[in-house]
């Protein structure tokens, strides 16, 4: 039996067999779970921008959501108040907290939907306003397909990244004679825990 | 698959809760905090109100362009004004009161009646330019609250270029 380090988890084999393909890895090191955390990090980092963006101009963002003519006017505050906060959380969790990133990435896709079908309705419309969505500024561009193109980019990468939060969530590492990856429900005991203590052992 | 999609649905609700319970916080002490509820309909009506500025319906404005009574100023950027603007009105944007004030002044008089309006209801550039007449003196300034907005949905008509 040998010990060999793959990715970032260790493998056990049997004796005699040679190290499965790197399939879990992509080009230059670069791990799925790194890939996974790279990107949530960059999600965060767009959908903080723009939250923080609103919560520090909550009146102008309101003037942006009034201007789309959707909400009850009397609802218009709440909408503004309460939207930049949920996108922040949201991404908050999405970047630090990786058993939540999932649901944190399905919060994001909502409000992006949200976000998405009142551009939609503005632009059917004919509305002549500007988009609210990263900058509140009154001299900010109108709406156009460009915003829902670039709508359409983040929700993609959103989807690919609770796609490969789910896909890392499910593996676990290997246990004598089997890959990782392939995992039946996986105890503690055969947790990545022990093995990484090991990784250091070389046969 | 149903446990698991309750956990998600569970994990979401805690996160938009925490998310509003944030946000309501940071609004709570945040100087630009907002009111949760506020009618944009009538808010600026509501705000000229408290500080004493008459506004007028579209049919009172109509009628005093028609009669050419009042000086009519536009509050927006110029580029908006010159796009499209509301008969005889002068352009005198906020946004550059310093600079284009002087040579509108030269037309006014202290009783002159004045209107002021900007792009819409949700815009308070009016305000703040019949706020800074009052405080030079100007006694009988009054706000289109509609703005052009309501001008333009009227059918109104409406005036191209400088």
């Amino acid at each position: 039996m040998s010990l060999v380090e793959q990715d970032d988890e260790t493998v056990i084999l049997p004796q005699g067999e040679a190290p499965v393909a790197r399939s879990r890895s992509l080009p230059f090191r670069l791990s799925w779970r790194q890939a996974e955390g790279g990107l949530a990090w960059a999600m965060a980092g767009v959908f903080i921008s723009a939250g923080v963006t609103k919560v520090l101009s909550p009146e102008p963002f309101a003037a942006a959501i009034y201007n789309y003519q959707i909400l009850p006017a009397a609802w218009t505050n709440a909408a503004a108040i309460a939207m930049p906060g949920i996108e922040i959380m949201a991404s908050l969790f999405l970047a630090l907290y990786r058993p939540w990133r999932t649901a944190a990435g399905s919060v994001l896709l909502v409000l992006l939907a949200i976000f998405t079908a009142a551009l939609l309705w503005a632009i059917h419309r004919g509305l002549n306003i500007s988009c609210g969505c990263f900058s509140t500024s009154a001299d900010a561009a109108n709406i156009s397909w460009w915003n829902i193109a670039r709508n359409a980019g983040l929700a993609a990468l959103l989807m690919l990244l609770v796609y490969l939060n789910r896909r890392e969530s499910g593996r676990c590492p290997a246990r004598p004679g089997t890959r990782a990856g392939s995992c039946p429900p996986c105890s503690l005991a055969s947790s990545g825990f022990q093995e990484r203590r090991l990784s250091h052992v070389r046969h | 698959m149903m446990g698991g999609m309750k956990k998600l649905l569970g994990r979401s609700l805690v996160i938009a809760l925490a998310g509003l319970a944030a946000a309501s916080a940071v609004n709570a002490i945040s100087p630009r905090g907002i009111p949760w509820v506020e009618d944009w309909d009538s808010r600026i009506e509501s705000r000229a109100a408290q500080e004493g500025v008459a506004t007028l319906s579209r049919e009172q404005v109509a009628a005093l362009v028609k009669a050419k009574t009042h000086l009519i100023l536009d509050a927006r950027p110029t580029e908006d004004f010159e796009a499209g603007h509301l008969p005889s009105a002068i352009s005198l944007p906020t946004k550059s009161l310093e600079e284009v004030f002087p040579q509108v002044q030269i037309l006014l008089k202290p009783d002159t009646p004045i209107v002021v309006y900007c792009s819409g209801k949700q815009c308070d550039e009016s305000l703040g330019l019949a706020r800074f007449l009052k405080g030079q003196g100007y006694r009988n300034v009054s706000l289109y609250a509609g703005g052009f907005a309501d001008w333009r949905e009227a059918r109104e008509a409406v005036e191209v270029g400088p």
